[in-house]
């Protein structure tokens, strides 16, 4: 980077730099007390945040309260006429076709503030060939389009995303209507079982997007844009990922120390993680998995882990499979 | 017991990825404004 005189000024002077530091933690300060958020962070704290339709109508009662997202932009664009450094004090959240603020990130909401560019989605749409996409994020979130654009979406529908999905039996999405958007228009999505794409847009879309991880599907799931069947799958549970992460790295370092930690994630909600983590406890250690593994093959609630289960014990303990209704 | 290879085990039909992973690009929807997507700080 070749830095202008006056950044190259800045860079070159750590108490212009504090000061900079300092405007944005202020600011971070006071937008944590503006009303609006304050009521959606205290109500996040609360007992409501355990539903989420309760999460998600706490986002909009934000969102509807006048002033309230008008309030953090202004304080943004004051700092940042006060110094060309300032940098909100917000993760930024970018894809190819938008980018936008985290004006909240709570394990219950995940509230953006985004723009998406007119130009991007015409030419991720030109570009649109083989090998793309429909996705269904297996969470539920609302939209509240604050400006439309001129923007028309598709909305696709599949079969339901729940504890026993499996890609046998996932059948292939479908359309299921388009819509315009207009200024001020608000669409909910419960991503286990609708989707939706922008296909097109006159002008850049303004938008604030609230998800939640509260009574999410076990997986998003993708579906292909041209035959409209399934084609991968992946977790909704960060958690679990990270565990199934730990388990295989205590499993190559021959840790039996935490077989407890291997038994309690076999009562995991997630079909794949108890498969999973089968497969690790076998590994590092199979005389003390063998009991388990057995009562997988006979009384799993998902009809392709009971499957597996029963093919291990024959293929590996000689024992004769267990029966495995669908 | 024999020390069993885990990559001798089976998987299950339905191959499930980790959190956050896509195998094809998306069309332009939900998931592309969701925030599991790429977050820079």
């Amino acid at each position: 980077m070749i830095a202008g005189e006056a950044l190259g000024a800045w860079l070159g002077d750590r108490r212009a730099q504090g000061d900079t530091a300092e405007r944005m933690a202020a600011v971070a300060r006071r937008i944590r007390l503006l009303p609006g958020l304050k009521r959606l962070r205290d109500g996040l704290e609360g007992r409501r945040h355990e539903r989420a339709g309760a999460v998600l109508e706490l986002a909009e009662t934000f969102v509807e309260t006048p002033g309230a997202i008008a309030d953090v932009l202004k304080m943004l664009i004051e700092a940042a006429g006060d110094d060309p450094y300032f940098r909100p004090p917000f993760s930024v959240v970018t894809s190819e076709v938008h980018c936008g603020l985290l004006l909240v990130d709570h394990p219950a909401l995940s509230l953006t503030l985004g723009i998406m560019s007119a130009d991007s989605i015409a030419a991720k749409r030109a570009e649109r060939k083989g090998g793309a996409s429909l996705t269904f994020t297996g969470r539920r979130s609302a939209f509240h389009f604050i400006a439309g654009g001129g923007a028309t979406l598709s909305l696709w529908e599949a079969p339901r995303i729940g504890a026993g999905f499996t890609a046998e039996a996932s059948g292939r999405c479908r359309p299921a209507g388009r819509l315009r958007i207009e200024d001020g228009r608000k669409l909910d999505i419960d991503g286990r079982r609708f989707a939706f794409v922008v296909e097109e847009a006159e002008r850049d879309i303004v938008f604030v997007g609230a998800e939640t991880p509260l009574e999410a599907g076990p997986l998003s799931v993708e579906y292909d844009w041209g035959t409209r069947q399934f084609v991968a799958a992946s977790s909704t549970d960060e958690a679990s990922s990270r565990t199934q992460m730990m388990l295989a790295l205590l499993r190559v370092m021959g840790r039996r120390d935490a077989l407890p930690l291997f038994r309690e994630m076999l009562g995991s909600e997630h079909f794949y993680a108890r498969w999973q983590t089968m497969r690790e406890f076998l590994a590092l250690d199979a005389g003390a998995a063998l009991p388990h593994l057995r009562e997988m093959a006979a009384a799993d609630p998902h009809c392709e882990v009971r499957r597996a289960a029963a093919q291990t014990l024959t293929r590996l303990f000689a024992e004769e499979p267990v029966p495995c209704p669908s | 017991m024999k020390k069993i290879d885990i990559s001798t085990l089976p998987e299950l039909a339905t191959s499930v990825g980790i959190h956050g992973s896509i195998k094809q690009k998306e069309v332009g929807g939900g998931a592309c404004v969701a925030v599991v997507v790429v977050i820079f700080n």
